[in-house]
């Protein structure tokens, strides 16, 4: 009479096999192929198009859930009725998701939460509505795992950020595209990671890498991000206005905000009207900080050897620091604003000496501004009057970053 | 899933009325089974196909019943809320096997425990504590290697409930507590979705509420009311029970504490298990068990991290005085899929629980900073 449940559907005998999905499956027998999925098994899902009213959730360690390919395979979850995700894993060791489109969730697209050795690949995450604010937050989402990949895979339209890495410990996004959302890649919380070969466009910001207060993991660092194509990232931030990425202005580039030990370098930055390239304090959203531990200075940030084509010429006024650098565009090289630029709030431990943060920017041919806002009279802006074009301390080199490697990660 | 799911609630209220008088004591009744609890004891590798395999709770006249005096009915202080559903819930330990007491945190209940939970809705909503059509039995039995959990759909003719591993999305009209129609998606989770409330980093499933300051009240065991952790430890479930902790306050029983202290006790049942260092909810910086005091990790000024659309035009989680401007008031009474709080099993509005937590924010002294 005792029939453990997992023999139905599972692989037989506890030996990992392929479990096929195919055309015409529907919610009830996915959901109980996911569900009585054993360690090891693959979930191959056949071109087509799956609707979901319910979330679906990766069952257990070593499962793959592979389709046909992000243009073939399709989770439509546009009638999704339950869960804040669209695929959901939580605690795994070695998952990999490939090969399908999750689309029109009514929160997140993929979450990934506390787990190790995670694989995305040829995934896409988008969202196809009208109203681009009500739209999920993240796309790829990522958080508090270790040894993450992201590779060929695209996100758009997220009302937050359609690459996100939160909390985050050797992470890898490589060769994917982010366009149409607020942030296109956001390394947030995150050590040792690696960003490279990405085309981000057309989002509010376009990649952007931070750290804020109030987190379990505090103390981003050990990020390197070189030749991405960041360009055109102008499109009005759209996101819902208590978010935290609502105060980016459009036409941002990339920032790096109280991180240490960044290394930005190879990149082109083309087009992104704001600012091409940012080195911030947390300090410079105004938001009061109540976390004892948290760290809110860019250290150790090390800008090189990136092109820089256009851009600056129409700071977004809509948002704060976009109004601040409006303010003053006139007192910019050629009357546009350069193309990194540094706001120069630095650790008052750290003492009087130039450059205490070791913030290190070598690009000749490129304007470097250190905006001073550590200097700013808050009732009377006049940033014209205290920043500092090309100032010499901040022409300096620091020692490059080595790759993030973990097992598994090919080249 | 287009069809609304038949269930054939006019149906069975008529059979059922007629056979019970279906007014509900709290004495319990337990039937001389001829099955024997737990079976052959398999389950610990792997959970059964059918509810009454395990021998625990069967259904007579609208009422889950438990099968022998060892299978325990027990009730919390202050339970989830789940689209108003009616529960029914007993713990079960194989002979001779039982947990030591702790005043504090969940039971550590043997290999071989045994809960169950039934989830089911009054036939008649004139009648709420009438005969109920149950629609599910979760099973949450600690096995060989940590806890299994599974959701077993009960038959139209209430006679046997099945393994439903994939878990099911049903829709249905359903009349709360308060009188008020809803309509609910009222969701059976899949075993994947269990980890989701019962997961505690880096543990994957454990219990939610057999913990000593939520079963610190009595039940009728069929010889007046009893201490129901008394009685576990008379039915050989728990050893040592000593000094009684300070009971959960009972979030809807003024008597058991004030505003703020029944808030937090909702809080606590319906949100701590996630939003908790350990639970899955341990990313937002949001954490709400009973026990928290720091205001900022309460959400009282806190900006939100990843709630998405979820902050509409807010800026904290909890704003002091304003509930209309504090977000967790917002995801309380959103009901749509990915603003609603919890994530996931409830679809509906819990009122009185919405009134109870808009009278908390309004009673918070202080006040926010200017939001971003």
């Amino acid at each position: 009479m005792t029939h453990p449940t997992s023999t139905p559907l599972g692989c037989p005998g506890g030996t990992p096999c392929t479990i096929n999905i195919v055309a015409g499956d529907n919610e009830d027998r996915i959901a109980n192929v996911f569900a009585t999925a054993t360690a090891g098994e693959t979930i191959q899902i056949a071109a087509g198009t799956y609707a979901f009213t319910n979330e679906l959730v990766v069952p257990n360690d070593n499962v793959s859930i592979v389709g046909a390919g992000k243009d073939k395979t399709i989770f439509d979850f546009k009638g999704q009725l339950i869960g804040s995700e669209g695929v959901f894993a939580e605690g795994l060791k070695n998952i990999r998701l490939e090969g399908f489109t999750v689309r029109d969730t009514k929160g997140n697209g993929i979450k990934v939460l506390g787990s190790t050795g995670v694989i995305f690949r040829d995934v896409r995450a988008t969202w196809t509505g009208t109203n681009p604010t009500l739209h999920g937050a993240y796309g790829l989402y990522p958080v508090q795992c270790k040894n993450v990949l992201i590779e060929a895979c695209t996100a758009s339209g997220a009302s937050d950020s359609g690459l996100y890495i939160g909390q985050s410990d050797g992470v890898v996004v490589r060769k994917s595209e982010a366009f149409g959302n607020v942030a296109g890649i956001e390394i947030e919380n995150t050590f040792n990671a690696d960003v490279y070969g990405n085309d981000s466009h057309d989002n509010t910001g376009g990649l952007l890498v931070f750290d804020l207060p109030n987190l379990q993991q505090l103390g981003g660092h050990g990020v390197r991000v070189h030749d991405n194509k960041i360009h055109d990232n102008n499109t009005a931030n759209f996101a819902p206005t208590g978010n935290i990425v609502g105060v980016v202005p459009a036409g941002i580039g990339s920032f790096v905000m109280a991180n240490h030990d960044v290394e930005i370098f190879g990149n082109t930055f083309t087009n992104n009207n704001t600012a091409n390239m940012s080195v911030i304090s947390y300090l410079i959203t105004q938001i009061a900080i109540n976390d004892p531990i948290y760290y809110p200075y860019p250290a150790s940030v090390y800008v090189h050897d990136n092109t820089f084509v256009g851009g600056g010429t129409m700071p977004d006024k809509t948002r704060d620091l976009g109004n601040l650098l409006s303010t003053a565009i006139d007192a910019f090289p050629d009357k546009h604003i350069s193309d990194v630029l540094y706001d120069g709030i630095t650790d008052p431990m750290k003492g009087m000496a130039p450059n205490p943060m070791k913030i290190c920017v070598h690009q000749p041919g490129s304007h470097t501004v250190n905006l001073h806002i550590d200097m700013l009279d808050p009732k009377l802006p006049a940033l014209y009057a205290v920043m500092k074009v090309d100032p010499p301390e901040l022409d300096c080199t620091l020692p490059q970053l080595p790759a993030v490697s973990f097992p598994g990660l090919t080249p | 899933m287009s069809a609304r799911i038949a269930f054939s609630f006019a149906l069975l209220a008529s059979a059922v009325l007629a056979l019970s008088c279906s007014s509900k004591s709290n004495s319990t009744t337990t039937t001389s089974a001829t099955c024997t609890p737990g079976a052959d004891g398999s389950y610990v590798n792997g959970l059964y196909d059918s509810l009454s395999d395990y021998c625990m709770v069967d259904i007579e006249n609208g009422q889950v019943r438990p099968l022998s005096e060892r299978v325990v009915p027990y009730t919390l202080a202050t339970p989830l809320f789940s689209d108003y559903a009616v529960k029914y819930r007993t713990v079960w330990t194989p002979p001779g096997q039982s947990a030591p007491y702790s005043a504090t945190g969940e039971l550590d209940l043997p290999k071989g425990t045994i809960i169950t939970k039934s989830f089911g809705f009054p036939i008649d909503p004139a009648a709420p504590d009438g005969a109920v059509r149950w629609v599910e039995t979760r099973i949450l039995a600690r096995g060989e290697t940590g806890w299994l959990a599974s959701s077993y759909l009960w038959n139209d003719a209430q006679t046997e409930a099945t393994n439903q591993p994939g878990g099911k999305v049903i829709p249905l009209d359903i009349t709360g507590t308060d009188g008020m129609k809803q309509h609910a998606t009222y969701l059976v989770p899949s075993t994947t979705q269990c980890p989701k409330c019962h997961g505690q980093e880096p543990v994957k499933l454990l219990p939610i509420g057999t913990r000593a300051d939520q079963l610190t009240g009595s039940m009728d065991y069929g010889h007046g009311p009893e201490s129901q952790l008394t009685h576990w430890q008379t039915q050989g479930i728990l050893t040592g029970v000593a000094a009684m902790p300070t009971p959960l306050p009972t979030w809807n029983d003024p008597n058991t504490g004030d505003v703020s202290s029944r808030a937090r006790a909702y809080l606590d049942a319906n949100c701590a298990y996630c939003h908790s260092e350990h639970g899955e909810a341990r990313t937002t910086g949001l954490f709400l068990a009973f026990t928290e005091t720091d205001p900022l990790r309460l959400g009282i000024c806190k900006a939100p991290v990843a709630a998405g659309r979820a902050s509409t035009t807010n800026s904290f989680d909890v704003v002091p005085g304003k509930p209309d401007e504090s977000i967790l008031i917002h995801r309380v009474e959103a009901t749509e899929a990915s603003i609603a709080m919890p994530e996931i099993g409830r679809s509906t509005i819990h009122h009185e629980a919405a009134t109870l937590l808009r009278q908390w924010v309004s009673g918070l002294p202080g006040t926010c900073p200017a939001g971003k």
